[in-house]
């Protein structure tokens, strides 16, 4: 029993039938003109495609069918360390909310430095890192805003 | 004729030249460092292209493409490390020879063959585009919304990975080209009261996020200590013929190479299939025909070239099914599609028509990137050892934040990025389970097209749509369809059967 796919299986049937039952009829008109299908047709569609894709995996899965091709393309056959993404994830958001209300210069200022820092300690020291960061940021000031004319995000601070 | 000569001389100057040129020193860079490919490079220039004209946009992006498809070899014959999936297979000989003291040679042989390989899949693209586009002139709804679900069948059958899973990966594609206002009744469709969502989903945050983000989210997730530190040098063999490749040597190796262009440009032409199995299918031709296969596999440069030659063929071939039928065969027609749609040039068979110029001047700048790329290639041969050694743990806090920059600049929207970051998430998330991402991007693309063709076939056939089986080319593509269903559904009661046999 392949209980990775067995997972990804039941996660895709939970999703399309969410898609199916509930969030496609309260979110997509149900009018149409006549000759024409309903609005909601072709993502109901869809999410019986993904319903019905699901399933095949899920049986696939419970049969025990070897799982040759898939390790040769599954390029994250290292275990997800569920803390570790939680922090990569929680960092992308604040950055990504902190670039408008902050600034972009000083977010990717920080996001920089310290993402430089802690992948290359104890090679790079935080002032070298700072240095990169600053230099990296000069030159997409001078190529977007200056060259390009397109102003970044200009939050509270700079 | 004089839209061709038209053609000729929007790329034919001096801009658009040097952006072929900064686009190959881009594609060799990206491309020879381990883990970045120029499908990423190209995601991350797409943005900066909309801000200038479609004629330094295409060439850059084209000169990335062609370029990476060789620097991706550069790995191979150095580290013995594929920079990519296509260049798996120019290790067998690759890294032998370089071992052999011959890298020099490996390097020059493989561009050499590269670009000759890439200049043949290109003639032939040329002279099958136009009459293709005269044919799907012909082409109705009906044909066009077969010809849509055949392209994405034979992906999902033919491309990396489960079946089943590019099924679901092609109808979560088309589901998300869905999200915006409804093209007949124009009411909001999934855009959960989001104004930003009523004209859909932008196509480069996906793109974006889909290639570029989601690969930087695992190499953060994986990355523990710098992998790509691995030192390497290319010095200059005591023996003078071990640093050349001659002519004489490519004469040798001239059936091999015509070959495998040809078995590259057929690959090429098929949607999905790409050039990652080209190589493979490439070397083992040039194996069975060779008169000392015994060689093979222990630094043989023909079989080094015909791997290659195949692999680069691909390049040029892919765009036949995207200018003659709009429908784009791979990743990075996928994104040239973006470029020119948001120019204003829309790829299909009415492209010939109605801006000819702007295709030939597309076939143009594929011949110059030729020989721009060879060029640069030549004299960034002696330092791809040290492209090589750039640190991942260095390029990816500087990728990611490049994925943001590239994605704001598209719309100078806030919005947009956090498309972009969803995207990167969930195609993190499709990699982790073996999801084909490509597939998922390419039925984004199709996806309003789809249910334009869709919904008008419904009209013009009343209603019932087994109606197209009577049109020649709709009832061609339809077989198709079902036969692949047959076989997949065949597959699977096979194993099926083959594990309870082994069970017992």
């Amino acid at each position: 029993m392949d209980k990775k796919n067995m997972a990804f299986s039941l996660i895709c049937i939970a999703v399309s039938l969410v898609f199916i039952f509930w969030i496609i009829p309260d979110n997509v008109p149900s009018s149409s003109l006549s000759g024409d299908i309903p609005s909601a047709a072709l993502p109901t569609g869809m999410m019986c495609a993904v319903l019905v894709g699901g399933v095949a995996v899920l049986l696939e899965a419970v049969s025990g069918k070897k799982k040759k091709q898939e390790d040769e393309e599954d390029s994250g056959g290292e275990k997800l360390n569920p803390l570790r993404f939680a922090v990569i994830l929680a960092v992308l958001i604040g950055y990504v909310l902190a670039l408008d209300n902050i600034g972009f210069y000083v977010s990717t200022l920080c996001f920089l430095t310290l993402g430089l820092y802690y992948y290359n300690r104890p090679r790079l020291s935080l002032v070298k890192t700072a240095l990169i960061s600053v230099i990296f940021l000069a030159c997409v000031f001078l190529l977007f805003e200056k060259g390009l004319v397109v102003y970044m995000p200009r939050g509270l601070l700079f | 004729m004089n839209d061709l000569i038209n053609g000729i001389l929007l790329v034919l100057n001096v801009k658009s030249i040097l952006m072929m040129a900064l686009g190959a020193v881009l594609g060799v860079v990206v491309g020879a460092i381990p883990g970045l490919t120029g499908t990423m490079a190209i995601a991350l220039v797409l943005p900066i292209t909309l801000y200038v004209s479609p004629w330094l946009g295409i060439p850059l992006i084209l000169g990335i493409y062609k370029a990476s498809g060789w620097s991706g070899s550069v790995g191979s014959i150095l580290l013995g490390t594929p920079g990519n999936a296509a260049a798996a297979a120019m290790v067998l000989d690759g890294y032998p020879m370089k071992q052999q003291g011959k890298g020099m040679k490996a390097l020059k042989a493989s561009l050499v063959c590269g670009v000759f390989a890439d200049f043949g899949s290109d003639i032939i693209t040329i002279l099958v585009c136009a009459p293709l586009a005269t044919l799907a002139l012909m082409f109705g709804p009906p044909e066009f919304m077969l010809l849509i679900i055949m392209a994405l069948m034979v992906i999902a059958s033919v491309g990396a990975g489960s079946f089943w899973k590019a099924v679901i990966a092609a109808a979560l594609g088309l589901f998300f080209s869905l999200v915006g206002m409804d093209p007949v009744l124009s009411t909001p469709r999934l855009t959960f009261g989001m104004y930003q969502l009523l004209s859909g989903i932008n196509l480069v945050p996906l793109l974006i996020g889909a290639f570029a983000f989601s690969e930087m989210i695992q190499k953060m997730m994986n990355m523990t200590e710098d992998s790509a530190v691995i030192k390497t040098s290319l010095n200059p063999s005591e023996i003078k013929e071990n640093n050349s490749y001659t002519f004489r040597e490519f004469r040798s190796t001239f059936k091999s190479v015509v070959r495998s262009t040809l078995i590259g440009t057929w690959i090429g032409l098929l949607p999905g299939i790409g050039s990652g199995v080209s190589p493979w299918v490439g070397y083992s031709a040039a194996k069975r025909s060779s008169k000392h296969p015994e060689e093979f596999g222990k630094g043989s440069l023909e079989g080094l070239v015909a791997a290659q030659a195949a692999s680069n063929s691909v390049a040029g071939a892919n765009l036949i099914p995207l200018l003659s039928l709009g429908i784009p065969g791979d990743t990075t027609a996928a994104l040239l599609i973006g470029v020119m749609m948001a120019h204003g040039l829309i790829p299909g068979p009415l492209i010939f028509d109605r801006t000819p110029d702007a295709v030939y001047a597309i076939f143009a700048t594929l011949i110059i990137c030729d020989l721009v790329y060879l060029l640069v290639g030549l004299v960034t041969c002696r330092v791809c050892g040290n492209i090589t050694m750039v640190r991942n743990s260095v390029l990816v806090p500087i990728v990611t934040v490049l994925c943001v920059i590239g994605t704001y600049a598209y719309n100078k929207s806030i919005f947009d990025v956090f498309v972009m970051v969803f995207f990167g998430l969930l195609g993190f998330a499709m990699k982790r389970n073996g999801v084909n991402v490509p597939i998922f991007v390419i039925a984004f693309i199709l996806g309003s097209m789809f249910e334009t063709n869709f919904r008008q076939s419904l009209v013009l056939l009343d209603g019932n749509l087994l109606g197209a089986l009577g049109r020649p080319v709709s009832a061609v593509c339809a077989l198709v369809i079902v036969g692949m269903v047959i076989s997949n559904l065949y597959r699977f009661y096979r194993e099926r059967k083959k594990n309870t046999a082994e069970k017992q």
